[in-house]
């Protein structure tokens, strides 16, 4: 079973800040993608992929779905292909859902290659997606806060 | 085409069908382009691949089969705690 440990190191320290962890949460590189296979079916068409989005993804059980920035689904030029309705403190709304290839490029956590992802206004929040518990429930995940790193198993 | 435009259609004729399709294909997702069921799908990921193959990266609906559709929440976001400090 592959394991991740992440945390953010203090640029003057060198070490780990548990600090910087409260601050910012548990942060991996991510990479969010065109599914392999419409990729495949862009490359039979002789049609140009998008090329990968990079950023950050804060992993979040707090999230009962997995939300991507909408600027990045626009570049990968995804479709929505359903919509869910959000609770949220003003009350209720209809969002879209794109299907997505998600990477954890720099580990070894295997890609998923299909997740029906939430578009969410996330650029403004340094992240280009949150990982709730439907990419979670697959995953042992343990938050050292005192120690300040995190460690996901999966 | 407004967010709210595209798969307008898509999901007014899954309200229409919803009912039977519960009879039958119940939990299962189902693939819908204009008002036409292309199949039903054990896999949200089946479903999803079949409309590829057959519409490309032309829109089309994917929506699991149930009596009440799940609603959502992702707080941090919507309760503006990311980054937040004190």
């Amino acid at each position: 079973m592959p394991v991740f440990n992440g945390g953010i190191t203090n640029q003057q320290t060198g070490l780990l800040d548990p600090k910087l962890l409260q601050q910012r949460g548990p942060l991996l590189q991510i990479e969010v993608s065109v599914p392999d296979v419409l990729a495949n079916k862009l490359y039979q068409e002789k049609k140009p992929i998008p090329p990968p989005v990079t950023g950050l993804g804060l992993l979040d059980t707090g999230a009962s779905i997995t939300g991507v920035d909408v600027n990045a689904l626009q570049q990968l030029s995804l479709s929505m292909i359903n919509e869910v309705t959000m609770n949220h403190p003003g009350g209720e709304d209809k969002q879209g859902i794109y299907a997505c290839q998600i990477s954890f490029p720099g580990t070894q956590i295997e890609d998923i290659e299909f997740s029906a992802a939430l578009g969410s206004n996330l650029k403004g929040q340094g992240l280009l997606a949150i990982l709730g518990r439907d990419v979670l429930k697959d995953y042992q995940l343990v938050y050292n806060g005192p120690g300040g790193f995190w460690t996901i198993a999966g | 085409m407004e967010q709210t435009d595209i798969l307008k259609a898509e999901l007014e004729y899954f309200d229409e069908i919803k009912d039977e399709l519960l009879k039958t294909n119940n939990e299962q997702y189902a693939l819908i382009k204009g008002r036409n069921l292309e199949g039903s799908f054990t896999m949200y990921s089946e479903a999803y691949e079949a409309g590829v193959a057959k519409f490309g990266t032309e829109s089309f609906l994917v929506k699991q089969i149930v009596e009440q559709q799940p609603s959502h929440q992702i707080p941090a976001l919507g309760n503006c705690l990311i980054n937040a400090s004190f």
